[in-house]
């Protein structure tokens, strides 16, 4: 798939002769390199979830927060290169507030999305600008209920059910689409030549391992209580002890039972979370 | 000032209040604070609006009382809005306080002021925070203090004197309340635009209510 676009990739503002921006997919790969961030949308609300590697065992922990609050119904986590995403929660907060202040009622989280897009996009139009390393995933809880955005840094942003970035994000959305969609037999037909997935798949459905029974878990059936700790299990599976350092999961969410505010998920339900998704792997170990 | 010249910024100065709220009266109390004030907006002379929500609370430790413009105290709502916001997200364990509050209306007011551009309002601002009681007063030309007892307006010249006689160290909710009461009878006697509809609000340690 990746392919060396010599000198075609000098400038955002340079198509390819086969019609791509390279110096936008080289802004994605930064993304690529980056811990796992994975948002899920279920019956009552959103959960976000960030696998933080830690950099140095200097650290504090509960430092170097990913996610955050962009206004009070809605939060952001952000996944690639650290400084690009801070502008864009700083921009993001901004237009919040100012839609707020304008138009009396909280923006609308389609509406957010889409300006948080128009601004990543606005950085891929000139040569005087570079693309945003860093791609976010954005949710909230408005007049229309619960909603998933994750915006890329070529400046398209999707609707989802569940989504996510980074290193781990292959594995993580299998995850995601096994919980959503009951049939297994589903995945194998749209990914006949991926063997190996496939039976990783298989493997993990015959451990029934991920919350139980995966053909009874649904996310349109699942509360945010019960997707935090689906999110934590999904985060410390896809984590990977060889390769990467430690991490540290940091969750958020919004729902009914956080008044619709977003906030970070509470000590105890972490601490719950991150046990039940250590026992998962232990077991899943143990096989 | 030049300003004073330039019939541009002329238009944009605050010369007179339009609808204005009576006194506000405020004291510590054992528990917290208590904060009382009339719900009457008066247009000029005429006792125009009577369901003005004069108090408000504001992020989770304090209590704003306004008297003078209300439109002006709307103004200000929004910014305290504002700046609660921005201190809700962090989300890191901490929230402005009375203290911070009634600190940065002092800077809000007095600069106002410099600008010849006051925002037409005497604040009450109280709050409980880390169980330390907090109670003060600014106004519209940036005096600001700190005291067990504050009223704005009228309050001062009829509530005070009362207070400073009857206030003393650990009233009780019931005492507290009986005393503003009495502040305000006095105020409804003898005050032009006070009317008979009174909001009482209590911030103690455990609770606004």
């Amino acid at each position: 798939m990746s392919s060396i676009g010599t000198g075609y990739d000098l400038s955002v503002t340079t198509f390819s002769p086969d019609g791509r921006v390279f110096q936008i997919e080289y802004a994605a790969k930064a993304v690529d390199n980056s811990g796992t961030v994975i948002g899920i949308k279920c019956k009552d609300g959103i959960v976000l979830g960030v696998e933080k590697l830690i950099a140095s065992k200097m650290m504090l922990p509960g430092s170097n927060r990913r996610i955050h609050s962009v206004h009070r119904h809605s939060g952001m986590a952000v996944a690639g290169l650290a400084a690009d995403g801070r502008q864009i929660v700083a921009r993001t907060k901004s237009e919040a507030t100012n839609y707020d202040s304008v138009y009396g009622e909280p923006i609308p989280v389609k509406e957010l999305a889409e300006r948080v897009a128009s601004y990543v996009h606005l950085c891929t139009l000139y040569w005087w600008l570079r693309p945003f390393g860093c791609g976010v995933i954005l949710g909230g809880y408005d007049r229309d209920g619960p909603q998933l955005y994750m915006v890329e840094p070529s400046g398209v942003s999707y609707r989802y059910f569940g989504a996510a970035i980074g290193k781990g994000r292959q594995a993580a959305k299998t995850e995601v689409i096994l919980l959503s969609i009951s049939i297994v037999g589903f995945l194998l037909a749209f990914r006949p030549g991926r063997l190996d997935q496939c039976m990783r798949i298989l493997s993990l459905c015959s451990l029934g391992v991920w919350g139980g029974e995966i053909e009874k878990l649904k996310l349109t059936d699942m509360t945010c209580r019960q997707g935090v700790i689906e999110v934590a299990k999904i985060i410390y599976g896809v984590h990977d002890e060889a390769k990467d350092k430690d991490f540290e999961l940091e969750m958020s969410w919004v729902c009914d039972e956080s008044n619709r505010q977003h906030q970070k998920v509470p000590d105890e339900l972490l601490e719950e979370a991150k046990a039940a998704a250590k026992a998962a792997l232990e077991e899943m170990d143990a096989d | 000032m030049a300003s004073n010249l330039d019939s541009v910024s002329d238009t944009q100065r605050t010369l007179y209040p339009y609808v204005t709220g009576t006194s506000v009266v405020a004291l510590k109390y054992k528990n917290g604070i208590l904060m009382a004030a009339d719900m009457g907006g008066s247009y000029g002379s005429t006792l125009r609006y009577k369901s003005i929500d004069r108090l408000k609370p504001i992020g989770k430790h304090s209590l704003l009382g306004a008297s003078g413009e209300i439109s002006d105290f709307q103004e200000i709502l929004r910014y305290l809005d504002e700046l609660i916001l921005y201190d809700n997200m962090w989300d890191d364990g901490n929230s402005l306080g009375p203290k911070e509050m009634h600190n940065y209306l002092t800077r809000v007011m007095y600069n106002r002021r410099n600008k010849f551009n006051p925002l037409w309002n005497a604040l009450v601002l109280g709050g409980v925070k880390n169980g330390q009681k907090y109670l003060g007063m600014v106004n519209m030309i940036g005096i600001n203090f700190e005291d067990n007892h504050v009223a704005t307006g009228l309050g001062n010249h009829l509530a005070r004197p009362i207070l400073r006689d009857e206030w003393h160290e650990n009233l009780t909710f019931e005492e507290g309340v009986k005393l503003l009461e009495k502040c305000m009878r006095v105020l409804l006697y003898r005050d032009r635009s006070a009317i008979n509809k009174i909001q009482v609000c209590a911030f103690s340690s455990s609770c606004l209510c």
